[in-house]
């Protein structure tokens, strides 16, 4: 095994992932994905349709194994080991039909060691509160998709599980369940549990997330926390100068254009004070000025774009 | 973790319930009865038109007075020797036509919807008998015969018959024939058994890929976990199967014994019958687990249920051959066959069970056993992993692989 940053046994991190791979025949589907997600922490693993998240996820629960790296979760190498203090909802969701709303959650607890009696009182617990009590007693077929999908989340912590696993998890709800859903994470990890999940929808991400990692291409491109990805692209200005008008351009960065009004230029973090101070300076005066951060969603599509063309590149080279 | 027999322990409980749960499996619970229903139904059907027909039923005597006259006296003394259902028919006096009698007699039996089963006609010392079964020419044969005796001795009819008691009695030397009719009964009921219940095995791991649930069973329990659960979920429906028939049939039987007390032949076993019943279910569920893991094995690899359609009838077929084995092993319980049969691992629990009607040695029996649960963990691992490689990795399975040949 490969020498790692943390001990076996450490419980300091929940998830630590080092260089990872797997291929489906021909295919590699990861290249290559280091995590090392702290106890407690929200993560989000982010990325394009196809991008590896899924067997990243996978691998890291021990559903399919490696073709090389390894891996730890809750400090331990074989993920099996620590299965019962895991809960995962897959990608693609799936309960058994016939039963009942109740017994499906008390079922899902009980593959990871909860009694069934238990299961099926915090089962009735849980749907009260998120608003399904009305169908506690409902087979799964006859419910919603949605609401077999919340019926799958809350199976899926109902053995108050110390790392949850999601995967897609808001997708199929709609804005008021997608609300309920960030609460739910929000009160998991109050509770202390780690939460790592998948998304493409960079709002929830921004939302809910400490930290993130950007897969594409079946390879890491970015970590850290959101304010870092977003601080990837330059901030946008727009400035509107009192006087002189035509003669600030000499300030400004390169790329400025100005629009009859307003001149437009990007600028990087530090470069904003400095400007600023010299634009008074220099008496052209501030009659209007905006100063705005792209969100997470343009780091997103800018890092996935540079990763698009740093493989392509690649493979011409190759 | 959440130890392994846990795990089975959940998989089969939800199994269980799901299958038992159905409203469908009252069906294949009762199917048996139903078939029995049928056949009963049948059967007193059949019966009703034996005893419609055997009431309205005549033997036409074609004769003149005194002739005819005989024949009623002899016919009034010979029906009290068949008292009750295997009375004849009555006779019925029809003035005799002469030479055309025969012709007379052969349009009675023929002509449809006639109620004659028998006729007789001609001179009375060489009398002419058509009759439609052999039993009712012997009775009639026999009436002809007593008629003659009392015309001849002057016409005083006599009570020259006796009623002697009856007892119906088989051969003795029967028992090697027994035991392998005993032998080949437990190869049938363990192969019925069988079919009925691993076959479902097949199917049911399509239903947890087509609602996609394998993924939360996978990320939980280990595959081996799953497979076992699925089978003991599956043994568990069967036992409940067998414990309800068993009761149903216990009781039945005993009625049954009590009203044809002496008409059974008494079961001879080398072992004794609860002795040969308990190896029975054990090898049962011998057979059960061996078919049934190798069952969840191969439709595993099936991608849908059509495809689990392709594959039942190769299976079908082995399946038969087993039991083809096994059963020529059991009609010759010394030969070569019977040995391989009894080792070879699928047909040996059947052949085994064979074995204990006609052998009443116990070591083989537990040897075997070893043997087939040996085979039975085999299997069970073999196809976990199969199961692993086909579905969750999605490498190209065994089963994609043959169809792209097929193609
Ligand atoms: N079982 C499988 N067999 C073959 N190829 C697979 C399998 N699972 C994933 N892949 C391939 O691996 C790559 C990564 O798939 P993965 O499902 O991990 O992506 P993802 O990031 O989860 O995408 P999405 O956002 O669409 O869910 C894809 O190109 C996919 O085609
Ligand atoms: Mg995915």
């Amino acid at each position: 095994m490969r020498h790692g940053p943390i001990h076996l046994g450490s419980e300091e991190v929940a998830v630590w992932a080092d260089q990872i791979t797997k291929s489906f025949g021909a295919a590699q589907a990861v290249r290559g994905v280091s995590l090392s997600i702290p106890k407690g922490m929200i993560y989000g693993v982010l990325g394009p349709n196809g991008a590896g998240k899924t067997t990243t996820l996978r691998m890291i629960l021990g559903i399919i194994d490696p073709d090389s790296g390894s891996r730890q979760l809750l400090g331990h190498s074989r993920p099996r080991d620590v299965a019962n203090r895991c809960g995962y909802l897959p990608e693609e969701r799936g309960l058994y039909p016939t039963m009942k709303a109740r017994e499906a959650i008390a079922f899902m607890g009980a593959l990871r060691g909860l009694g069934w009696a238990e299961g099926r009182t915090r089962a009735g617990e849980m749907m009260e509160a998120a608003g399904l009590g009305h169908a506690v007693d409902k087979k799964i077929r006859h419910l919603s998709k949605g609401m077999a999908q919340l019926v799958q989340l809350l199976g899926s912590i109902v053995h108050k599980p110390d790392l949850i696993v999601l995967d897609e998890p808001f997708s199929g709800l709609d804005p008021v369940n997608q609300e309920h859903l960030e609460a739910l994470v929000r009160s998991e990890a109050a509770r202390g549990a780690t939460i790592l999940f998948s998304t493409h929808v960079m709002s929830h991400a921004e939302r809910l997330c400490e930290r993130v990692a950007i897969i594409a291409g079946g390879l890491r491109r970015f970590e850290g926390t959101v304010a870092e990805a977003r601080g990837i692209l330059p901030i946008e200005a727009q400035y509107r100068p009192s006087a002189r008008a035509a003669d600030v351009a000499a300030l400004l960065p390169e790329d400025a254009r100005f629009d009859g009004q307003c001149w437009r230029f990007s600028l990087a973090d530090e470069e904003a004070e400095p400007l600023l101070l010299a634009l008074i300076q220099g008496g052209f005066g501030v009659s209007g000025l905006s100063l705005q951060r792209p969100g997470l969603h343009d780091a997103f599509v800018r890092i996935v774009q540079d990763a698009k063309q740093t493989d392509a590149q690649e493979a011409a080279a190759c | 973790m959440l130890s392994f027999w846990a795990q089975v322990r959940v998989i089969a409980y939800r199994d269980f319930k799901a299958i038992v749960g159905q409203p469908v499996f009252l069906l294949f619970l009762l199917a048996p009865l139903f078939m029995a229903i049928m056949g009963l139904l049948g059967g007193s059907g059949s019966q009703n038109f034996v005893e419609k027909s055997g009431r309205n039923a005549r033997i036409g005597v074609l004769a003149n007075a005194p002739l005819a006259d005989f024949y009623m006296a002899a016919d009034a003394q010979l029906r009290a020797l068949r008292p009750g259902p295997t009375a004849p028919p009555q006779l019925t006096r029809i003035p005799s036509h002469g030479s055309a009698d025969a012709q007379v007699a052969r349009a009675m039996i023929n002509t449809p919807g006639s109620h004659f089963e028998a006729v007789i006609f001609g001179p009375a010392d060489a009398p002419h008998i058509i009759a439609t079964s052999k039993d009712l020419a012997t009775y009639v044969t026999a009436m002809a015969n007593y008629a003659a005796s009392v015309r001849l001795a002057g016409g005083q009819p006599k009570q020259i018959f006796v009623a002697p008691h009856v007892e119906i009695s088989r051969k003795s030397g029967g028992t090697a024939r027994t035991r392998q009719a005993m032998g080949y009964a437990a190869v049938v009921v363990i192969f019925v058994l069988t079919l009925l219940i691993a076959a479902q095995s097949i199917s049911t791991f399509v239903e947890e890929k087509s609602n996609k649930i394998i993924e939360i069973l996978a990320s939980a329990a280990s595959l081996e976990a799953i497979f076992l659960g699925k089978l003991v979920g599956m043994f568990g429906v069967a036992m409940l199967f067998i414990a309800f028939w068993s009761a149903l049939l216990t009781g039945g039987a005993q009625v049954l014994l009590s009203r044809m007390a002496g008409d059974f032949p008494p079961l001879d076993l080398a072992i004794s019958l609860p002795g040969f019943l308990a190896l029975g279910l054990l090898y049962f569920t011998m057979s059960f687990f061996l078919f049934g893991a190798a069952f969840l094995g191969i439709g595993s690899q099936a991608p849908s249920a059509r495809d689990i359609q392709l594959l039942s009838l190769p299976i079908s077929v082995f399946q038969v051959s087993m039991f083809g084995l096994a059963s020529s092993a059991a009609s010759q319980p010394d030969s070569r066959l019977a040995l391989f049969a009894q080792i070879f691992p699928f047909s040996s629990p059947m052949a085994m069970a064979a074995r204990a009607a006609s052998d009443g040695a116990l070591w083989p029996h537990l040897l075997a056993i070893l043997w087939q649960l040996l085979w039975v963990m085999v299997i069970v691992r073999v196809s976990a992993r199969l199961f692993r490689r086909g579905v969750l990795n999605a490498s190209p399975s065994l089963f994609t692989f043959f169809r792209r040949k097929a193609k």
